[in-house]
């Protein structure tokens, strides 16, 4: 992890550093009359002295133990991860068009598919299940309104 | 004396049947709700104002008051059975609550939730009772400088919080501040770090922040697992209520929790939230075993659902005292009685003093029928955790998809949310705490705002935060709790002290 | 493959289904409930106001309901933008104010105005205010403006926000009479108010409704109101600004709007329907009730009072240096 720390510690400074010169052409103001970028540049400040300290940190503690190479990516199934984003990004996208019955149908049967996967005709009963009882709960109860898309009656 | 008297008063307006059973709805409703992740209180009594439009005064703010401090049961459930805080105030459950539903001990852990918060919201009424005015009045001394330097105290109490290297804590408070700068710029009224997209015009929103970071993520963390056969929850239940074990050891932290609570939720903005984070900070510091907490230390969870119940209790005090609202829930509450032609403010009180004492002996019946609705519950939400995770994490993810929508009915909610998704997982994997980064998301736009305010009240000076006499005790605190925390991690280049691998 | 067929048909009827049956029923206006799109938190003035009107609505809208949505953001432009970008059939409604159609736009340099919108009818007509304490050092106006020439940049004042129409109404005193006021800004009347009852501020700006409580209960004592006539049923006692000698006004309007692009038979139904709204008892007691200053003009007015607004603002966002 001190390895990784050391690493992580670069991409704060980065940050820190996007931070200040956004802050900077946001205006700083003066003392008297702080501008929008005043915090934020100091807080870009701040997490660039932080990031130093962490980089000093994981160092010292690098020679003190030998870092053994810890993956972090190869033991686990990332790509899961990656899946189920891009099927929840697509139902995002397509809630104003599909409306929510759809969509929602849709988007639980591939998500249950997606992890260990479902066998076909338990997906489709939770999906569709789901997808009704939600909308009753929170579509009519809870009077959230939901684009209706394709389904409009 | 005249306050048993008035107490007596409003105890026989609420005893009515119609009365009771305004109060009855309104704690259901807020418990539903704030299980339900997404839709808070504020959503709900927004919702409801209608139907209040026909009935008296007293029950409509029966009900509506009902639905708040309702909702703050309801909220730890979901944050200890599936990690998803109900909102802010829960995010801290979350910690410790959530593993102990992993080790099976699900029960226990909803049950001190829900007696803390009896515990806790019933000596919150009782100070409601007899401290509202003169808290009140000092509340008004509380000006710019003061919630600066609050906020600042606020913020330092995150080096308390995480395990392990304090700067990453810090750099997550660092973030936390930042984020919470996207958006409008309150002084100046124009936008920054917005991107050009619309839906981070007001900044990112605490909603899709909280159920991205939390719920998403640890979904994330789960199914990435490639143990299957190790069950995400354990499947032996051990018991369903806490033992006499997590009682002696939680009876401190819920008295503690109950006291801050209070007098931390009379603060505008946030009362609830800085709460339980600082019972939460207080239980580490003060326990003989602070390293275990994160691994499901009931304490971890007994103060701070405590503190958040109890900070509704002090929310009221401004609204029913000065008419000022401290919070949405307030200002909807606030309202609701100008529909019914009542003027919030402090002549409510001596004009229309059945709406304060009513209200309040409707709070004491309302923490009871609370604890009575929530205990026969937990066998119920125990068992909803034996469905096979591979079933319930579509489930969890499509809650988290509606209740970011569900705020604005904004779809690009979702977007924001399952950015903030992808980021807890990186960074949980990584190593860094998530907590910090929520209390100063909550803490920072308030902490620049009171900052830019109070320069321009003291024309540039920054004496002002340290010569007003509230202001200079907070910083001064803030800075030694800073300070104390930063020392050990100067000290370990030197020293060998092992550091905990997360 | 037999799950395949079920499959498909399942989705077929899901999708189809509806869709015949639209196609088949005809468009008469109006077949389904409205929205009365609010820019403002729950709670809030405007929110509550709207409220009230769409409570008792459904009768004259074809029995329909209206809805109230909140839209907050972004100072009001999230409001507007999501009904300029939303459907335009009509039933989409919008609450709209001095501030956010006059003000807003200009500040955060969007690509609106009132031009994009379509009159239905004026709600309300009301006036900002300007408050001190009872226990400060001035207690008219003049002594007020004397001793801010006196003590120049050192009357600090909060407000409900930077922008809105409160702060441009006191950035207009303060160029009339040549002094220097400073806008603390903070997040809404409720702040506001409570800064200035601690004592943390010399003055607040902001709607009267905030502010009432505490003038009842003689705390604080209202200095002048902003707009052209003096709002008889909130501030009949108190002077308004060209009252006292400053030419200043700023009048707190609010319209219901639909966004350009509605059918002309659409917009004559809804003017005809706020119309029997506001002619009726119930609604306008209601609104009386929670202090709201009534004041109905029909739609055909949109342009005259659009213009006369934009007039008399956009000078005073100028002099404020927004």
């Amino acid at each position: 992890m001190a390895r990784l720390d050391r690493i992580f510690s670069f991409i704060w400074v980065a940050l820190g550093i996007f931070q200040c010169s956004e802050s900077i052409s946001l205006g700083l103001g003066n003392v008297m009359e702080p501008g929008t970028g005043f915090m934020p540049f100091v807080m870009g400040l701040i997490m660039i002295g932080l990031a130093i300290a962490l980089f000093l940190e994981s160092y010292f503690e690098m020679r003190k133990k030998p870092a053994h190479k810890i993956s972090l990516w190869s033991e686990v199934y990332w790509k899961r991860v990656v899946h189920i984003t891009i099927i929840m990004l697509i139902y995002a996208v397509l809630l104003p068009k599909l409306g929510f019955l759809l969509d929602t149908f849709l988007v639980m049967v591939f998500l249950l598919k997606s992890g260990e996967p479902v066998k076909w005709p338990a997906a489709i009963m939770v999906g569709a299940l789901t997808a009704v009882v939600s909308y009753v709960i929170f579509g009519v109860w809870l009077n959230v309104s939901f684009p209706t898309g394709l389904l409009s009656f | 004396m005249e306050l048993l008297t008035n107490l007596y008063q409003g105890f026989q307006i609420c005893l009515s049947p119609i009365n009771l059973l305004y109060c009855f709805v309104g704690v259901l409703l807020g418990t539903l709700i704030g299980v339900l992740p997404g839709i808070g209180p504020g959503a709900a009594i927004a919702l409801l104002l209608p139907t209040t439009f026909r009935v008296s005064p007293v029950s409509a703010i029966i009900m509506l008051a009902g639905i708040y401090y309702g909702a703050m049961y309801g909220g730890s459930t979901t944050s200890i059975l599936v990690n998803i805080p109900g909102e802010a105030a829960s995010v801290v459950t979350c910690i410790d609550g959530y593993q102990m539903a992993r080790q099976g001990r699900a029960g226990p852990a909803l049950g001190i939730a829900a007696f803390g918060s009896f515990i806790a919201g019933t000596l919150s009424v009782v100070g409601l009772m007899i401290l509202a005015v003169p808290l009140s009045n000092i509340a008004l001394q509380f000006g710019f400088p003061e919630y600066f330097a609050i906020m600042c105290l606020g913020l330092s109490i995150v080096s308390y919080l995480g395990r392990g290297s304090i700067f990453k804590s810090l750099l997550m408070a660092a973030l936390g501040v930042s984020l919470s700068f996207v958006g409008m710029d309150v002084v100046v009224g124009k936008p920054r770090f917005d991107f050009g997209l619309l839906v981070l015009g007001d900044g990112v929103g605490l909603i899709p922040l909280l159920m991205g970071l939390f719920g998403i993520a640890e979904v994330f963390s789960n199914i990435e697992e490639k143990t299957q056969a190790r069950e995400i929850f354990q499947t032996k239940i051990k018991g369903l209520l806490p033992t006499v074990r997590d009682w002696k050891d939680s009876l401190g932290a819920i008295t503690r929790g109950s006291l801050l609570g209070f007098f931390l939720g009379i603060l505008p903005g946030g009362g609830a939230v800085v709460s339980s984070f600082v019972s939460y900070a207080v239980e580490k510091k003060i326990s003989k075993h602070p390293e275990k907490f994160g691994t499901g230390v009931i304490e971890g969870v007994a103060g701070p659902e405590s503190a958040n119940n109890a900070a509704t209790g002090g929310a009221f005090i401004p609204l029913f005292v000065l008419g000022i609202p401290s919070n949405v829930a307030m200002a909807l509450l606030l309202g609701a009685l100008m529909i019914h032609g009542l003027q919030p403010g402090p002549l409510l009180l001596q004009q229309h003093p059945e709406i304060f004492w009513g209200t309040v002996a409707s709070m004491y019946i309302g923490n009871g029928m609370l604890l009575v609705l929530n205990l026969p519950l937990i066998g119920l939400w125990v068992k909803l955790l034996k469905v096979p995770y591979k079933i319930l994490f579509p489930m969890i993810l499509l809650f988290c998809l509606i209740g970011a929508y569900s705020e604005n009915n904004n779809a690009s909610d979702m977007v924001v949310m399952l950015f903030f998704g992808f980021v807890g997982y990186l960074l949980r994997k990584y190593g860094y705490d998530l907590a910090p980064l929520v209390l100063a998301f909550v803490l920072g736009r308030q902490m620049e705002q009171a900052f830019r305010q109070s320069l321009i009240l003291s024309d540039g000076s920054f004496l002002v935060f340290f010569t007003r006499p509230i202001s200079a005790v907070a910083m001064a605190l803030a800075t030694f709790l800073l300070v104390s925390a930063l020392i050990p991690a100067f000290k370990k280049k030197r020293e060998k002290i092992e550091v905990e691998e997360i | 493959m037999n799950r395949r067929k079920w499959i498909v048909g399942i989705v077929s009827l899901f999708t189809l289904g509806p869709l015949a049956a639209q196609a088949w029923g005809a468009e008469s206006f109006p077949t389904k409930p409205f929205e009365l799109v609010v820019p403002y938190v729950a709670g809030g003035s405007t929110d509550v106001m709207c409220r009230t009107i769409v409570a008792r609505a459904t009768p004259f809208l074809n029995n329909q309901p209206c809805v109230v949505v909140n839209k907050v953001g972004g100072g009001t432009v999230v409001g507007s933008r999501y009904v300029l970008d939303g459907r335009n059939d009509g039933y989409t409604l919008y609450s709209t104010s001095t501030s956010s159609m006059m003000i807003a736009p200009v500040v955060n340099k969007t690509n609106f105005t009132w031009k994009d919108f379509i009159g239905i009818c004026q709600t309300m007509l009301g006036s900002d205010a300007l408050y001190v304490r009872t226990d400060a050092p001035f207690k008219t106006l003049g002594q007020f403006v004397e001793y801010a020439k006196q003590n120049p940049g050192k009357i600090k004042y909060s407000t409900s926000g930077a922008g809105g129409s409160p702060h441009l109404s006191v950035e207009g005193l303060a160029a009339a009479k040549g002094i220097s006021l400073k806008q603390i800004p903070t997040k809404g009347d409720a702040e506001a108010v409570t800064a200035l009852l601690g004592g943390h501020v010399l003055a607040a700006s902001g709607n009267p409704i905030a502010y009432q409580p505490h003038v009842d209960a003689g705390k604080l004592r209202c200095l002048a109101q902003f707009g052209a006539e003096r709002d008889k049923a909130f501030l009949p006692n108190v002077a308004t600004y060209k009252e006292q000698g400053v030419d200043v006004v700023v009048d707190l309007w609010r319209w219901v709007v639909v966004p350009k692009g509605v059918a002309p038979e659409k917009i004559k139904f809804l003017r005809a329907a706020f119309l029997k709204i506001f002619q009726d008892k119930e609604t306008t007691l209601a609104l009386e009730k929670i202090q709201c200053p009534v004041s109905y003009l029909p739609g055909e007015d949109y342009e005259k009072i659009m213009m006369k607004s934009e007039a008399a603002i956009m000078p005073l966002i100028k002099a404020a240096g927004l």
